[in-house]
């Protein structure tokens, strides 16, 4: 390859059109209705960001349960802790500017890029691979197993209060053995920023998930209600590796997600689970695809949405199972709670199965709060309020069962700090 | 009825196709224009407002996009299709008169003599005319108008202004736009209010008399506390020269009224059938659709229902069967715009040899509504490894009081069920068969039992030379 992977994607870039509602995907959010006219196209303008020089600060305190942590800024890494177990194991975590030359590029992260940059993708995801700063790159090599947990938390600092705010981090894992990696990665930060200035964050996840390898991530993005977050994840698994994966997306302004996890080794399986929070004024758009290219693999999903007045969630998830993929047993389901009048929320599970020896089924239900459930709470003493809290609490906790027992408490005050 | 159907033609390798020559006095050239409009008008000698609505009907249709989703259609060629034939002016009124095929047509499905006179249904309308007679003099008794548009258009214009295009509107889409501007032919149906219509009410007793075209015009309004249940087609022989089939059904459902409209295509592998079908049901009314899709080369096809009124019900039935070269995409759709409303959708498919059964659907809830409910279930049954199973079920709810659920499940026929059946003295085939049938189960019970019979002895015919 001659040509590095910004100027792959620019050159898509610049091919294509901000995405509108004629397509299927983005039919139910509708960037020009959604958005303030030419917010993206003056945002796309900025400046290529960072260069990659890690700024010299000490190094962040490392609780001794975590294998390591490491702090970014509009994602590129600005201090990092490793324990020395994770040393010993060899964990490592380089930082790969956007700009590298392709013979330094990783080669699993240039096939991620490749994967998603094919003429078929939108803007919004070929934006994400023009203007990313670097990546951060972490790898496990051999059948290494760390089971305490790597921590990434990106922060979205403005500068001031007046400048357009872009950030697009991207996060690639790597675990080419089969070893073994829990990891959380968190999106914070409410930047206090003019009323005019809407910071969009345009986030990318891949990982490389080698054969007989584990690999849990806990996504948690809980990002200030006045930001865009657009992500999207590339995840793919090898022969009879595993996957966890679970997300939960409290703030933002508008999210939009697409999350693709693609069982393309025999026997692989992925659970991926995700909870959103939509509040007032809010639009969700979260977006799942079970990809089974492989025969006998199996994945699962949950999602579980709460919708409140004035806010809109959008689920979509697809089972795809090629012809290939024999033996597939594959589920989804999709769970919404609709808070009040005023609240909108569209589910659409999607199957397109295209062989016959295959276990594949969704369900989905949307609906209020089960009026005996809160009755139950009250008669035992709990304010209305605190009921219906309560039970939101539990709704939603049920789609946070697969992170790890170190960072299983961050989702649950994440989502108390909401409600 | 008698060779006074439209034109029929090239379809030898249809297992129920059968054809006579064409013996229209009246074919416009091929191809779509205001001219062929304004004289299909013409011969119809049809007020002015209708030829107005067929004209914009005309301009919509050029200006709608063609739908980038569902089957395959990119490939129909809008020009190379007949858009009307005039059947002969005789009008022939004996029902022995019936050409030998439909008889024939319905002995290969293995309905026997007996069933004929047995059934109330299909044979006794072959065999007597007298029956036949005495259904319509009962009818006229209660004052149902069973009729077609163009009879009904005539002496009945005022009704048939008031509805016309009010459920499907002429603009909604490319090809509801379409059959606006081309249609001939269909049913036109008014039930009175408080009349119960003990016997459905089917095609073809009136299909001697009209030319039950490509773009039959459907308009079924059932007016307060009435009931009607309308069977259109089944096997119904297929006339047409070309491969577009492009209706609209439009249902009025008054206050407490029900209705349920059956129908299973089995159109020739060589047709497009592209059909928009939606009912309103106001307060206290149920609209059924009990919808079959086994023939035809791509169907785009999802009954609706649009809850308006407080305690209005909609159900969907649908069965599809998606064989070699085919592609079923069809589903329901149900719109709850009032409170206190639900609605079921129940889909069955099968996809076999290479074929693709799709589920598409929609369950919309408008802000502010109370105690809705309503329940979607999608099972597919893919027969070989060949074959494509999709579900593309939507839920939009902008209410909070709502239960909205769907389920679907995609299997095939496990070993298990095959080795216990052929264990038994089954052959594999027969094994295969009766898992099929009882999948098919549920919904067939649903329909009379004379087309529940037929559509077994279809799917007994689609499967056969299938194992496993």
């Amino acid at each position: 390859m001659n040509r590095s992977v910004p100027q792959i994607a620019a050159e898509l870039f610049d091919k294509l059109s901000w995405p509108d509602t004629s397509e299927e995907e983005w039919r139910r959010t509708d960037l020009i209705r959604l958005l303030p006219k030419g917010l993206l196209d003056k945002t796309a303008e900025l400046p290529i960001l960072g260069t990659g020089d890690i700024e010299e600060r000490p190094a962040p305190l490392l609780p001794e349960n975590l294998a390591a942590r490491v702090i970014t800024e509009k994602g590129i890494p600005v201090a990092m802790a490793l324990s020395e177990e994770a040393v010993k194991k060899g964990l490592t975590v380089e930082w790969v500017p956007g700009d590298s030359s392709p013979e330094d590029f990783p080669i699993d992260l240039e096939q991620s890029a490749n994967a998603e940059l094919n003429p078929d993708t939108d803007r919004i995801i070929a934006w994400h691979w023009r203007s990313f700063p670097g990546a951060l790159h972490i790898s496990l090599p051999g059948n290494a197993r760390l089971k305490e947990p790597v921590i990434i938390e990106e922060t979205l600092i403005a500068a001031d209060e007046q400048s357009p705010l872009f950030s697009a981090p991207h996060l690639h894992i790597s675990l080419p053995g089969s070893g073994e990696l829990n990891l959380l990665w968190s999106f914070d930060g409410a930047p206090e920023v003019h009323e005019a200035v809407i910071p969009v964050v345009n986030a990318g996840l891949t990982a490389s998930i080698g054969e007989n390898s584990h690999l849990n991530i806990t996504l948690i993005q809980n990002l200030g209600n006045a930001v865009v977050f657009f992500l999207h994840d590339h995840l793919l698994l090898e022969r009879d590796s595993r996957l966890e994966f679970t997300e939960a997306q409290f703030g933002g302004r508008l999210v939009k997600t697409r999350g693709r996890v693609i069982l393309s080794g025999k026997g692989s399986e992925a659970r991926i689970n995700g909870l959103f929070l939509v509040d007032e004024g809010s639009h969700k758009d979260i977006g799942t695809i079970q990809n089974h290219l492989s025969p006998e693999a199996s994945s699962t999903a949950l999602y579980k949405g709460a919708v409140r007045p004035g806010g809109r969630s959008v689920y979509r998830g697809l089972i795809e199972v090629s012809p290939e993929a024999r033996g597939t047993d594959a589920y989804l389901t999709n769970r919404n709670l609709v808070l009040g009048e005023g609240a909108r929320a569209d589910s659409i599970p999607q199957l397109n199965i295209l062989t016959d020896d295959v276990k594949c089924s969704h369900g989905s239900t949307t609906g209020k709060m089960d009026p005996s459930h809160l009755f139950y709470l009250e008669s035992r003493g709990y304010s209305p309020g605190e009921a219906k809290k309560e039970l939101t609490r539990g709704f939603l906790m049920e789609a946070m069962n697969l992170v790890p027992d170190a960072l299983a408490d961050i989702p649950g005050d994440c989502l108390d700090g909401k409600l | 009825m008698s060779d006074k159907q439209s034109p029929v033609s090239g379809l030898a390798d249809y297992k129920y196709g059968f054809s006579y020559p064409d013996q229209s006095v009246y074919k416009p050239g091929k191809g779509l224009s205001e001219e062929v409009v304004r004289a299909i008008s013409a011969q119809k000698r049809e007020p002015e407002w209708m030829l107005e609505i067929r004209l914009r009907a005309l301009r919509a249709f050029y200006r709608k996009p063609m739908p980038t989703w569902g089957g395959g259609i990119g490939d129909i060629d809008f020009d190379d299709i007949y858009y009307y034939a005039k059947p002969t002016e005789s009008v022939v009124e004996n029902w022995e008169d019936l050409p030998e095929d439909i008889l024939k047509t319905y002995d290969r499905l293995g309905l026997p003599e007996a069933e004929k006179k047995f059934l109330a249904g299909v044979g006794a309308q072959y065999d007597s005319e007298v029956v036949y007679h005495s259904i319509q003099e009962d009818l006229k008794d209660q004052g149902v108008l069973f009729l077609s548009p163009e009879q009904a258009l005539e002496e009945h214009p005022d009704i048939v202004q008031k509805y016309f295009g009010t459920i499907i509107p002429f603009n909604d889409n490319k090809f509801a736009a379409l059959n606006t501007a081309v249609w001939s032919g269909g049913s036109f149906i008014y039930v009175p209010p408080n009349i119960k219509v003990e016997i459905p009410l089917q095609a073809y007793f009136r299909i001697n008399s009209e030319n039950f075209g490509q773009f039959e015009r459907t308009l079924i309004i059932v007016d307060e506390n009435s009931f009607v249940h309308y069977i259109e087609g089944c096997t119904a022989p297929v006339y047409t020269t070309d491969s577009l089939h492009s209706a609209v059904v439009e249902i009025v459902a008054e206050k407490g009224a029900r209705v349920r409209y059956s129908t299973i295509q089995n159109w020739s592998g060589d047709i497009y059938n592209l059909v928009t079908k939606r009912a309103v049901a106001k307060e206290n009314a149920t609209v059924e659709w009990v919808d079959g899709n086994i023939g035809s080369k791509r169907t785009m096809k999802y009954p609706a229902v649009w809850l308006m009124g407080e305690g209005a019900h909609g159900e969907v039935l649908s069965i599809a069967f998606g064989g070699k070269n085919q592609e079923q995409d069809t589903g329901g759709k149900i719109v709850h715009n009032a409170s206190n409303t639900s609605s079921i959708i129940t889909s069955k498919s099968i996809s076999k040899d290479g074929g693709t059964a799709t589920y598409r659907g929609l369950i919309k809830v408008a802000e502010g509504l109370h105690n809705v409910k309503s329940h979607v279930v999608c099972d597919a049954l893919i027969l070989d490894e060949k074959s494509i199973s999709k579900t593309f079920p939507y839920m939009e709810v902008e209410s909070d009081d709502v239960s909205v659920e769907h389920e679907a499940r995609v299997s095939r026929i496990s070993e298990d069920q095959l080795f216990y059946l052929t264990a038994r003295g089954l052959s594999e085939e027969e094994a295969s068969m009766m898992i099929v049938n009882g999948f098919l189960d549920p919904l067939v019970k649903q329909l009379p039992m004379e087309y529940a019979v037929e559509l077994n002895r279809l799917i007994e015919l689609e499967m056969e030379g299938s194992v496993g």
